[in-house]
């Protein structure tokens, strides 16, 4: 395997910032019966009972469709009694403990930070329910229990301008 | 307290140093959701890489390694099921190439299964508050399905929605997405092949 320089050998790298959203719940869907309608139908569900997105990611493959989603911890009430009221939308899908965004700006569209990022909370032991950019931040998805040991792996790769949450 | 019109896309604004109960809730007169217009992006591949979760530290060298070479990535997002982390990278399409090498040396040895790039393109859009509010996604995602406009993948966090389609399709799907969404006069779709 090659081997690579980083984090502990380095200067830490200027970042304006972190921002932390807590007090989320993960919803998790992966469907290898696909009938090709059920993201439309599952985001109109959601939609209708108000339940706003703070991050989504979704794929379809030949074999499955699959999307995590985070949304408030007051709508994983909603979202089970949907599931309730229709059982076909209940196929695949797992609501996790509670989770907490972490998104680092400016990613300025640089594979090192991310690296870095993954290389930091990698050696904390944090375990990654998943990772997404946007055009600024690249924002990871780890479990509340993890937050201070993430922010604080987080802090020990990049010099953070301000820590919002 | 909550205020509905009909056919509206509302904003909701939890306020923190208040009790859940005392939630409020705000909305836009909006009959189709206004946006700042539409990116659209030709050129591209998107690689799909699954690791073991263990893997994670390898797979961030990789990162290190691509960003020193002074590759860039015009969008990343991933997922974990199990003890797997799927990760899919969109790159321009001549820098594929360099970002399998390097995931492929950099994984060699471990459980991990890198697919080839698939040829692709990307729109991407913002709004007003689009990070706060419910149901954007849902009608992009709608009226795609609606016109049979295959997507591949899509990412939101923040506010910005990114849509990835297969190669040829983000004009079709531009012109669908502005018959559902009201962009400006002045601006309506730029085109850009452009990245590092």
């Amino acid at each position: 395997m090659a081997e690579h320089k980083d984090c502990s050998t380095t200067e830490k790298i200027a970042m304006e910032g972190l921002k932390v959203s807590g007090n989320l719940t993960l919803m998790e869907v992966a469907d290898r019966s696909y009938a090709g309608e059920r993201l439309s139908r599952m985001l109109g569900e959601l939609a209708k009972a108000g339940v706003n997105m703070m991050l989504f990611i979704g794929g379809e493959s030949q074999e499955e469709i699959r999307f995590a989603s985070c949304v408030a911890a007051s709508d994983g009430a909603h979202i089970k009694a949907l599931m309730d009221l229709n059982p076909e939308l209940r196929t695949g899908v797992e609501l996790s403990a509670a989770v907490d965004l972490l998104a680092l700006f400016p990613h300025r569209f640089d594979f090192r930070t991310l690296g870095l990022g993954l290389i930091a909370l990698a050696r904390a032991r944090i375990p990654l329910h998943g990772f997404c950019s946007s055009l600024s931040a690249i924002t990871f998805v780890a479990d509340h229990t993890d937050l201070d040991q993430a922010v604080a792996a987080l802090k020990g790769c990049f010099e953070l301008g301000v820590e919002i949450s | 307290m909550e205020w509905r019109y009909p056919d509206l896309t509302p904003i909701r604004c939890p306020l923190p140093f208040l009790d859940d109960a005392l939630e409020t809730k705000a909305a836009y007169r909006e009959s189709r959701i206004k946006t700042y217009g539409f990116q659209r992006m030709t050129g591209l591949s998107l690689v799909r890489i699954t690791v073991h979760r263990s893997e994670t530290e390898s797979l961030g060298q990789a990162f290190c390694r691509l960003g020193e070479e002074g590759i860039g990535f015009l969008l990343v997002f991933s997922q974990c099921r199990g003890q797997a982390m799927e990760v899919c990278l969109v790159v321009t399409a001549e820098r594929v190439g360099v970002v399998e090498a390097r995931l492929g040396e950099f994984l060699a040895g471990t459980d991990r299964l890198v697919r080839p790039g698939v040829p692709s393109e990307m729109v991407f859009f913002q709004g007003p508050h689009f990070g706060d509010r419910y149901g954007i996604l849902e009608a992009a995602v709608r009226g795609l399905a609606a016109r049979r406009v295959k997507m591949t993948a899509a990412a939101c966090s923040g506010s910005c929605i990114y849509l990835v389609l297969p190669e040829g399709k983000s004009e079709e799907a531009v012109a669908t997405l502005s018959e559902m969404f009201e962009i400006p006069r002045a601006s309506s779709t730029k085109l850009s092949t452009t990245c590092r």
